[in-house]
């Protein structure tokens, strides 16, 4: 009964576990960094759709031209390489990123 | 005032009143409006200035991604951000329905400024400022009544003093005229007494024809005389004769007074129609009621042509008289009434008959009703 229970809560987490947190997280652990994304994606789109949609193809195929990143740290951390996630995941990835990071959250 | 006067001055002082009152209110419309405009740019540049501010501080937010950040407020407006999308970011606006197709618009008694913000600070592409509109009317509205009531009071004097001033000189021409009357009948009334009583003596002796028919050209004229003398001396007594107010046949009064000027309708060759369809009473002093019939009587024969026939007509309840003359028009009509009022030059008279008349049955409630068109001869009808 008892491992039961604890493997019913092992799976559970994993079905319920942040996509965000299990795809991203592992390599972008700062929270400053990814802070500075959502403010460099939030300065050029503005808008939810807009941001998540950049973000979307810019993970699928990094291209120097899409990157809102300044040209420095591009050139200290090179382009990243694409996503190799499902687009589904990575779409509920970045939807993730985006409810934890939008920057309309600072306010009050 | 006369009622020619009163007609003239209420005329030029509703014309001058109108356009005067129009000029006012125009002028207050104009101040009113260049007022509102002033303050509606007042408060477009408040807003303007505040939105700025956001800008500036959501910059500050931005570059800072201080968690938590304060969205910045001011008691005086309300404010929200919106996407490029134009989706609500954050907002403290009281109606979240914008026009962003407007840089500065009011709405509900709030006015609504949009300042497009670039780059997107926290995602703003819109700073929308609301503040309560100004109240125009409450601001200036006060001062727009006294300024409106002072100078109304200030034309309604001066249109008061105006009229006087224009009045001046015709009252004047009209006492001149009323003194020379005065004058004139006064020095009239031994030479006329005499005539006439003279006139009198001489139809007692026998005459032969040549002279008798002399003698009833003199009479006529005389008698002319006589009937003037009489109506300038109701005019110069101001209707103040004593009266003697009794039942009188009318009948019996007109009859006389046709006998009268049976001279007068002979010189002419007037057939007159003299009907009778019953008998009229009615109470009224005998001299003013002679004055009217005799007027009427003169009037027609002085203005029908000659050879024409004048219907006279009693009922019981009127009198009436009717000619063959050329008529007047409908704004003679209106006008005739007036004292010194005349419509033909060649007939000659002080223009006073008509307003005599007017004055008697006015005072005894008698109606007037003249029928007249041009070339179609004249029927006054009086109704007892």
């Amino acid at each position: 009964m008892r491992k039961t229970i604890i493997l019913v809560l092992i799976l559970s987490s994993c079905i319920y576990s942040d996509s965000f947190e299990k795809n991203c997280q592992k390599c972008h652990f700062q929270e400053r960094q990814l802070q500075m994304f959502m403010s460099r994606y939030t300065l050029k789109y503005s808008n939810e759709d807009d941001i998540k949609k950049a973000i979307f193809y810019y993970l699928k195929a990094p291209k120097i031209e899409d990157s809102v990143m300044p040209s420095g740290f591009l050139n200290r951390w090179g382009l990243k390489e694409s996503s190799t996630l499902e687009d589904r995941e990575l779409k509920k990835s970045i939807d993730d990123y985006y409810n934890r990071y939008n920057l309309i959250k600072l306010l009050n | 005032m006369s009622s020619g006067e009163r007609k003239t001055v209420q005329n030029v002082l509703i014309l001058y009143l109108a356009s005067s009152i129009f000029l006012v209110f125009s002028f207050s419309y104009i101040y009113y409006d260049t007022q509102k405009q002033t303050l509606l740019k007042e408060q477009n540049q408040e807003m303007q200035k505040y939105a700025k501010d956001i800008f500036f501080k959501l910059q500050s937010i931005h570059n800072s991604l201080k968690n938590p950040s304060l969205y910045p407020r001011d008691n005086r407006f309300n404010s929200a951000i919106f996407d490029n999308k134009n989706n609500p970011l954050f907002s403290t606006l009281k109606n979240n329905d914008i026009e962003f197709d407007k840089t500065f618009y009011t709405k509900d008694g709030y006015s609504y400024l949009i300042y497009e913000s670039s780059p997107y600070y926290m995602g703003a592409a819109y700073i929308v400022i609301e503040k309560n509109k100004k109240n125009v009317w409450t601001s200036i509205g006060k001062n727009i009544i006294f300024i409106t009531f002072l100078v109304i009071v200030m034309i309604v004097l001066t249109s008061i003093f105006s009229v006087k001033l224009i009045l001046k000189p015709l009252r004047e021409n009209v006492k001149l005229l009323d003194n020379f009357i005065k004058d004139t009948t006064h020095e009239l009334n031994t030479p006329i007494s005499t005539i006439m009583t003279n006139m009198e003596l001489l139809e007692q002796t026998a005459l032969d024809a040549k002279i008798t028919k002399k003698l009833n050209r003199i009479k006529t004229a005389s008698m002319t005389i006589s009937g003037i003398y009489e109506d300038l001396v109701f005019l110069v007594l101001n209707h103040q004769t004593s009266s003697k107010d009794e039942m009188q046949n009318i009948n019996d009064i007109v009859k006389q007074r046709v006998d009268y000027f049976e001279l007068f309708f002979k010189s002419k060759n007037i057939t007159l129609n003299y009907i009778e369809d019953g008998k009229l009473f009615y109470n009224i002093d005998k001299n003013k009621m002679i004055r009217v019939i005799d007027n009427l009587i003169s009037n027609a024969i002085k203005y029908t042509n000659k050879s024409t026939n004048i219907d006279i007509k009693i009922t019981k309840n009127s009198f009436s008289i009717c000619d063959e003359g050329d008529g007047m028009s409908e704004d003679e009509i209106e006008k005739i009434f007036e004292r010194y009022t005349r419509f033909n030059d060649i007939q000659g008279g002080f223009g006073i008959g008509y307003n005599i008349i007017y004055t008697i049955i006015s005072e005894y409630g008698i109606k007037i009703d003249i029928d007249s068109k041009q070339g179609g001869g004249t029927c006054v009808k009086l109704s007892f």
